[in-house]
């Protein structure tokens, strides 16, 4: 596996840290699996993104 | 009246300029000239990859040997079994030739009882070379060929070996018309290459992601052969005694970045002609959260499915055994298996 310090494993890392939002928003596009469209899950993505930005300590 | 001359002169114009400079030329068809004989030609319908792409990817995966080492799990893996199905054939070739070799992955599983030389070709010079000073046991020839353009002569091989290389032929009917021609009659083709089913978590994943995240989707996963149209394009390739199998490999991956890392170490990166050369880094994690919601695995992996293909086809040859006639059989299949029947319950 990659070394820590490239950003992609740095992401991967904060992702994973962020499991609890990552499966809210997961939960929340299996749900709605027939009716996807742009920002259905809006809410649930930015608890998500908050989340991986804060552990990554990066905004975008 | 006027309307009539206003048209025919609006019309008139152009048409007139361009037949009488161009007389012949512009008249009856508007199909580009035919290319020069023994140029590369594959018609535009069957345009899927954008090959230099490809080779570029591959250049670039090669380049970081010590990464490019550590993702070739897959690639071994299938080599091995398509060696597998190689050995099943008794026969000593003297040169085999495979198409697509990447690094070296079917010359790490050949022995000397299967073969004198083993000729491994790649569009990839840098991934050929890759393991240059690696010695196998069998003496490998490297060369450097374009799949879709082989530079054999007709009638001058005899087996072709061909491993996780194929998905990325545009004309594949056409290849395999190469295939056959540069075959010895009785020349065996022997290939694995992956199926419709690859990929297939990460191919739905990204669809949910980007269908969320931007509103649309785009193609990010490559279209792949179905196992069903194999055995048709063996046969239209003029390939006999053809087999066509199906096999999964299932790897667990800790997440869908690391897939995506892996396969773009691989030198598997998207080569699709039309495809999107930005990946959202808000549609990446939103496709990893939802690779994980739908197929992960209770310890928290993600599993990723290849699905391989492996074809086997023959280049008919006289010496070939053949079904015997329609009607030659002197027992009846349906006397055999009713007396079989009847008969096995007096034994027990």
């Amino acid at each position: 596996m990659s070394k820590p310090k490239q950003t992609v494993a740095a992401f991967s890392k904060s992702i994973a840290a962020c499991a609890s939002t990552a499966t809210a928003y997961g939960a929340c596009i299996s749900a709605t699996m027939n009716d996807v469209h742009k920002g259905v899950c809006e809410k649930e993505f930015l608890a998500f993104k908050d989340c991986v930005q804060t552990s990554m300590k990066r905004k975008w | 009246m006027i309307r009539t001359v206003a048209r025919t002169l609006l019309r008139q114009p152009g048409v007139h300029r361009n037949t009488r400079t161009l007389a012949p030329l512009s008249f009856y068809s508007t199909a580009p000239p035919p290319p020069p004989a023994g140029s590369k030609t594959v018609p535009s319908s069957f345009q899927v990859f954008n090959r230099e792409a490809k080779r570029m990817q591959k250049e670039r995966a090669a380049s970081n040997a010590e990464e490019s080492r550590q993702v070739d799990y897959v690639k071994d893996e299938v080599a091995f079994r398509v060696v597998d199905r190689l050995l099943d054939i008794r026969r000593e070739f003297n040169e085999v030739v495979e198409l697509g070799s990447g690094c070296g992955h079917i010359a790490k599983h050949v022995d000397t009882d299967m073969m004198k030389k083993l000729i491994m070709c790649d569009m990839s010079e840098t991934m050929l070379n890759r393991d240059k000073d690696t010695e196998y046991e069998v003496p490998v020839e490297r060369r450097v060929v374009d799949e879709e353009n082989l530079p054999f002569k007709e009638n001058s091989l005899e087996c072709v070996v061909s491993s996780l290389s194929m998905h990325w032929i545009n004309d594949l009917p056409g290849a395999m018309i190469q295939i056959q021609r540069s075959l010895k009659p009785d020349g065996v083709f022997i290939a694995g290459l992956f199926g419709g089913d690859t990929l297939f978590e990460l191919r739905t994943s990204l669809q949910l992601a980007e269908q969320d995240r931007e509103g649309g989707i785009s193609p990010r996963i490559s279209p792949m052969a179905d196992s069903r149209d194999l055995g048709s394009l063996l046969s239209r390739a003029g390939f006999t005694l053809t087999t066509v199998d199906v096999d999964e490999v299932t790897v667990n991956y800790p997440s869908a970045i690391e897939l995506m890392q892996d396969l773009r170490a691989m030198g598997e990166s998207n080569a699709v002609i039309n495809r999107r050369h930005l990946l959202k880094r808000d549609t990446m994690m939103a496709a990893a959260a939802i690779y994980q919601e739908l197929y992960g695995n209770p310890d928290g992996t993600v599993p990723a499915t290849f699905q391989i293909l492996y074809m086997i086809g023959w280049k008919p040859s006289p010496t070939q055994n053949k079904p015997l006639e329609r009607g030659s059989a002197k027992l009846s299949l349906k006397d055999r298996l009713e007396g079989e029947e009847s008969v096995t319950p007096k034994v027990e």
